[in-house]
């Protein structure tokens, strides 16, 4: 009789440990594109959910605050999920750190809070570990680019080994290119050529854009993503840079910006200068080969207007020890960059109401064809990269929350997040496919 | 393990976290990424017989060139011979080992390329003598425009991915390494190969390279500074190899002028003005009659440069010459004035005088 207690006791005993007391903690990597659709897709598994990140807090019974979330890099989810407490940390420095997250299996920034509090959280990656910051490897990731396009396949790169990863499609992320107010309106249309050399060079002269003699002296700059971004790779092998090369862009100095709603635009351009170099995820830019960390971020410059230094191209000569210009005879100028509609949209070209007219950037054609839904399920757009699921090749770990968590938020953003967060679902009206980043895009079943 | 606590988890992650560096360490030696101004040498082979690998070199900065006195020479290429950011290793090893007969294979090519990261960037390329007692053709200026492309260009091979930088050292050499040749902008081979020209169609450079099928000797490479900020191209020196791989540059000689105005570099340099703008040499702005302390004097003046040692000389007949008066410049120069009081000069009815100028 004593021994049949003891065993009752024993069972229990491991029930609770498995449900009842348990919270499971799931490591989250990817890029900022699939940002939006990850984190709704996310407040849409869990019940009873709190959400703290680097754009502040937010929980379930606030939902009009969940732009909090779904516009987070950085943050850490509590609730319930499938009966079960959870904790849900979520890093999204890149496409780039996605998959290197699950293709090397390393470490990434998260932060260090397990949530449920009202602040907001310091960025990991510019904080200390043990801080404000955890390093964990992810349970999977998301990626806007192929493990194909990255440095990171299978084998060794800059001394560390990679493994091939398991990708699944679950949406697609179109890009656009973008310019700073004022840009003419009807010469608003950049080229595979033209981005190519805008890139390439890192200036061109607005006539290339126009056709118009008269805006020889006015000069658009070019503006790129960090090479954690795989919208920057996808967009460097759609534009026939490749991704073996490094380009000329630059970094504004702005003064005169304004915030409203956490949107920041406007002001002037009083200085620039090639980026400065930088290393992400392993990979090293030298000067002018980086750029913004997101699409949001590479939205604000483009609201604002250059000033005389900066159109001129004001820089400091090494070999003269004197500040000189690239342009002396420019009278106006422009800055191009790439972003998805989702963060161009409210952020630059004002569709909520927050960016002022005068602040509004252009949105530009490519090759001739404006960026709509409808061109890019039809292939007409190219300009696009797909969002995917990365998880190792043997799959995340069979039987455990997190791998049933990850089959869910596959499923959500497939069927509805996506589309919900300005990406296009792969549905009957996508008719169109293309099996490498920029690659040839073909139609379905043909 | 992964269904843990959140104690559990971050043992876990730095678990994962020492076999990454557990890789690395157990890994080959990486090069150190380059200063943004090095000059590369580029080894290459265009026979089957040998592997599809370029050899790359980084022999530090340009300036070492771009400074060198006229008529002195930097060796490159022994152990223990230091450029500036690390030991160059063998090189003649490393050819040998990789490049059949390497010293008078006509399919070995070398050339020698680097770009700085300025706005308006500097190049600095290579281009073969025909003859090697003759200098070569410059390559023409270019504009900021086309130098941004070709730097692009060039620094997407050192930087690049399965560029230069972050790739592993050879057996003989820290700053040298094998890249697989590819078809990508990231590839030295495909930048010096591909149709048109070399480093892409901005440069007009038909070819940066030349090979040693007629021995070492004859496989002579001019080094040029394209100035892209002002639009000009400065001759440096010229690259010479030895047969077990000893890289030696010759900076301009003593009779050389860069600008071609009628003075040498040499002897701008010793007279503390620069060897790239044409016509800039010192001179003596005035000569004039004066009093000082109500006698008659004779003023000269005249611009110094920066701690030059000046001896001021006098003649009447342009044929003998007497030092007057010596003294050594400060830093930075200044318009200085030399006050020839002597009653004798002052009296004469013809005089010249004339500065000289040493370091």
């Amino acid at each position: 009789m004593k021994l049949i207690k003891n065993m009752t006791f024993a069972t229990l005993a491991l029930f609770g440990a498995g449900s009842a007391y348990s919270t499971t903690t799931i490591y989250i990597a990817g890029s900022t594109g699939d940002r939006a659709g990850t984190q709704l897709g996310i407040s849409e598994l869990l019940t009873g959910w709190t959400f703290q990140g680097d754009k502040g807090a937010t929980n379930s019974t606030s939902p009009s605050t969940l732009s909090k979330a779904t516009g987070a890099n950085y943050g850490v989810w509590t609730g319930t999920y499938s009966g079960q407490s959870v904790i849900i940390k979520t890093s999204f420095a890149g496409a780039l750190a996605g998959v290197q997250a699950i293709a090397g299996n390393v470490p990434q920034y998260f932060v260090l809070s397990n949530g449920g509090g009202t602040t907001t959280l310091t960025d990991p990656t510019s904080a200390n570990l043990g801080t404000a910051a955890v390093s964990a490897t992810a349970d999977f990731a998301f990626s806007t680019v192929f493990q194909a396009t990255t440095p990171f396949v299978a084998g060794v790169y800059n001394g560390v080994t990679y493994s091939a990863v398991t990708e699944e499609l679950i949406g697609v992320s179109p890009l656009g290119f973008y310019a700073s107010p004022g840009f003419p309106t009807g010469s608003a249309n950049i080229t595979t050529a033209l981005a190519k050399q805008l890139y390439t060079k890192g200036s061109l002269p607005l006539s290339l854009f126009t056709g118009n003699s008269g805006d020889n002296n006015k000069i658009v700059y070019a503006l790129d993503r960090d090479t954690d971004a795989g919208q920057r790779w996808g967009i460097f092998n759609e534009i026939d840079l490749g991704t073996s090369g490094t380009v000329t862009a630059w970094q504004p100095t702005i003064t005169g910006q304004t915030t409203t709603s956490g949107i920041t635009y406007g002001g002037t351009v009083n200085s620039q200068v090639l980026w400065p170099a930088e290393t992400k995820s392993g990979i090293y830019s030298p000067t002018g080969g980086g750029g913004y960390n997101s699409g949001s971020s590479i939205a604000v410059p483009l609201t604002a207007v250059l000033g005389s230094d900066a159109y001129q191209g004001k820089y400091y000569n090494t070999d003269t020890s004197t500040y000189e210009y690239l342009y002396p005879n420019a009278t106006a100028g422009y800055y191009i960059g790439y972003l998805t509609p989702s963060d161009a949209n409210p952020d630059l070209l004002g569709t909520t109401g927050v960016v002022p007219s005068g602040s509004r950037g252009v949105s530009l054609s490519y090759n001739g064809v404006p960026l709509t839904t409808a061109n890019v399920q039809s292939g007409l757009y190219t300009a696009w990269v797909y969002n995917r699921i990365i998880e190792p090749v043997g799959g995340v770990t069979t039987g455990t929350l997190q791998q049933s968590f990850h089959d869910a938020l596959r499923d959500q953003i497939k069927n509805t997040a996506a589309a919900a967060s300005g990406a296009i679902a792969i549905d009957s009206n996508f008719r169109v496919q293309r099996s490498t980043d920029g690659g040839d895009v073909t139609i379905i079943g043909q | 393990m992964k269904n843990t606590n959140y104690t559990d988890r971050i043992k876990s992650s730095g678990a994962l976290l020492a076999l990454v560096l557990t890789t690395l360490s157990a890994s080959a030696q990486l090069v150190p990424t380059p200063g943004s101004s090095d000059v590369f040498l580029g080894f290459r082979s265009s026979s089957a017989l040998d592997p599809s690998v370029a050899y790359l070199v980084d022999i530090g900065p340009a300036s070492q060139f771009i400074n060198a006195t006229p008529g002195t020479t930097i060796i490159i290429g022994n152990v223990g011979n230091t450029d500036g950011t690390g030991t160059i290793g063998d090189i003649g090893a490393d050819l040998s080992s990789n490049f059949t007969s390497w010293s008078s294979s006509s399919s070995v090519h070398w050339g020698v390329f680097g770009a700085n990261s300025s706005a308006a960037p500097s190049l600095y390329i290579s281009k073969a003598r025909t003859s090697t007692g003759t200098q070569s053709t410059p390559w023409p200026a270019l504009t900021t425009s086309a130098a941004s492309s070709v730097k692009s260009n060039i620094y997407s091979v050192l930087y690049g991915t399965y560029g230069y930088n972050g790739a592993t050292t050879t057996a003989n050499n820290s700053a040298g390494t094998l890249q697989a040749n590819f078809s990508g902008v990231g590839s030295y081979n495909y930048q010096v190969t591909r149709s048109g020209t070399n480093f892409g169609s901005d440069s007009h450079w038909s070819s940066i390279e030349t090979n040693f099928g007629s021995g070492v000797a004859a496989a002579v490479l001019d080094f040029y500074w394209i100035q892209s900020s002002t639009t000009s191209v400065f001759f440096l020196g010229t690259f010479t190899i030895s047969n077990t791989g000893i890289v030696t540059f010759t900076a301009v000689p003593g009779t050389y002028s860069t600008t071609h105005d009628g003075h040498t570099d040499a002897e701008k340099i010793a007279a503390g003005v620069s060897i790239y703008t044409a016509n800039d040499f010192p001179v003596i702005q005035s000569v004039q009659h004066t009093t000082h302390s109500g006698s008659p004097a004779i003023s000269v003046q005249f611009q110094t440069a920066a701690s030059r040692n000046y001896a001021i000389q006098y003649s009447t007949d342009l044929v003998n010459w007497t030092t007057v008066s010596t003294f050594t410049s400060g830093s930075p120069g200044t318009l200085y004035q030399f006050l020839d009081t002597d009653a004798g000069r002052n009296s004469s009815p013809k005089a010249f005088y004339r500065l000289n100028i040493s370091q």
